[in-house]
């Protein structure tokens, strides 16, 4: 009975009265997984609907993103040999003294 | 008698399946050992507010208004513990390692483009990337500046995930490896580092990503504020404090407070389902990233010179498990091949980076 009703619920996305039916003929374990199901196949009928633009600017922000890290890094790397390279000569000259 | 029978019959599926995941965050914490400090607290928060009419809820609501969703306080005040736990040495030390840690933020992106193929909008999207930063502070502080709707579902990701990476990273490590490269050795290159290069470090990470990412500044200066107490060498007191109590009480409350947002009506939702998921292509991506990176760099190197390329792979930035991950690997294949010094070099960068890239994040999306 739970699993026809749930199929009926996967089928008719927007079939409220279906909900009812099934909320009200099983009880809380029903109610639970007729809404997990409700929303399961809302969430995946609304994938279809993939926003073009968005993908096309998370796309940019992706090579933006990794451009950016890379240069912030190469900077840093850049910093620290040059610190490295600085305090080690004082240290030699110290030495040598 | 009436009123014991009302929160009985108050009871629903969602609270039992709560308690459930409570149980099992309380099992792996105890007896796999699995970030224990936090999954602790969450799993037992978890059950907490799920008992129905749970009176307990208000009081974790407050903290998590206060410590969180406020100002994000105690993420930020937990990097001041995590920079006076870091050794950044073997970094400074090579410091061209780093750019395994950029590389090993690869997942970050490339899940924020597969979230939003999955419908998520370009702000929850970002946020659940942001998982692969495999750092909770910095996950917490992007989904909350980002007000995304999926806060919980994105820190419980976080934090199982950084306690699972000796279970996700060896099987990726080894699909993108030959056993040839996995027994390539390194050169251990330590040379020392000043103590002047050592104070300095912080200082001038904070301001170059505080210029670039000014978004990202709280959480890069609080994590770089903790590590120059740490090197300073004049507050040994204020650095054990940052490391020991401090970080330790914000981590029980963090835990707690975390748990606030796993009720049964908030957290069972199709999108946890698919925030875990998302959240684990994040770390499978991240790893790929690191390693091929290594492998490509192999190309141009010479035989003797060459880079293990599963170092890449503790560019990750969860602290130091991928690490211990990556050198346990090597002494599998060969008892004489420590990797460890190079992969918590690879590993440090990686908590660097992974913050770089929230507020990268934080600078394109917000």
């Amino acid at each position: 009975m739970e699993f026809e009703s749930m199929a009926n619920v996967l089928e008719e996305v927007s079939s409220e009265a279906v909900s009812e039916a099934v909320t009200e003929s099983s009880g809380f374990i029903g109610t639970f997984f007729t809404d997990f199901a409700n929303d399961f196949v809302a969430f995946f009928s609304n994938m279809g609907e993939i926003d073009a633009d968005a993908v096309m600017e998370v796309l940019r922000i992706m090579g933006l993103g990794m451009v950016g890290i890379f240069g912030v890094t190469g900077i840093i790397i850049l910093l620290v040999s040059l610190l490295n390279n600085i305090t080690s000569r004082e240290k030699k000259q110290k030495e040598d003294k | 008698m009436e009123v014991l029978l009302q929160t009985v019959m108050g009871i629903e599926i969602g609270h039992v399946i709560m308690w459930a995941i409570g149980g099992i965050l309380i099992y792996l914490a105890i007896k796999k050992e699995m970030e224990p400090s936090l999954l602790l607290p969450m799993g037992f928060g978890a059950i907490l507010v799920n008992l129905p009419f749970s009176g307990a809820q208000a009081v974790i609501d407050h903290i998590f208004e206060i410590g969180i969703n406020s100002h994000e306080l105690m993420p930020l005040v937990l990097f001041i513990g995590i920079g006076a736990m870091i050794d950044f040495e073997p970094l400074l030390s090579n410091p061209k390692l780093m750019l395994f840690g950029a590389a090993a933020q690869f997942g970050i992106f490339f899940t924020m483009f597969l979230a939003t193929l999955f419908g998520f909008d370009v702000h929850d999207a970002a946020s659940v990337a942001i998982i692969g930063a495999a750092d909770g502070p910095t996950s917490i502080f992007v989904a909350q500046t980002l007000n995304s709707t999926y806060t919980a579902a994105i820190m419980v990701a976080a934090y199982s995930y950084m306690a699972l990476v000796p279970i996700v990273q060896p099987p990726i490590i080894k699909l993108c490896t030959t056993k040839k490269e996995r027994l390539i050795k390194m050169k251990n290159t330590k040379k020392k580092v000043s103590k002047t290069t050592r104070i300095l470090f912080p200082i001038f990470v904070t301001i170059i990503v505080g210029l670039v990412a000014p978004d990202a500044v709280a959480l890069i200066g609080f994590l770089m504020f903790g590590n120059l107490i740490r090197e300073c060498g004049v507050l040994n007191s204020l650095s054990q404090t940052a490391q020991n109590v401090l970080a330790n009480l914000i981590t029980i409350f963090l835990g707690i407070t975390i748990a606030s947002r796993m009720t049964a009506a908030e957290f069972l939702r199709v999108e946890t389902i698919i925030i875990m998921l998302l959240g684990l292509v994040a770390f499978v991506f991240d790893t790929f990233g690191g390693v091929m990176l290594a492998k490509f760099m192999n190309l141009f190197l010479k035989e003797g010179n060459k880079i293990n390329p599963m170092i890449g792979a503790a560019g990750i930035s969860a602290f130091p498990m991928a690490s211990r991950v990556v050198n346990k690997m090597g002494l599998e294949e060969d008892k004489t091949n420590f990797l460890l010094m190079q992969a918590v070099g690879v590993n440090v960068s990686g908590q660097v980076a992974s913050v770089i890239a929230g507020g990268l994040i934080l600078a394109f999306v917000k």
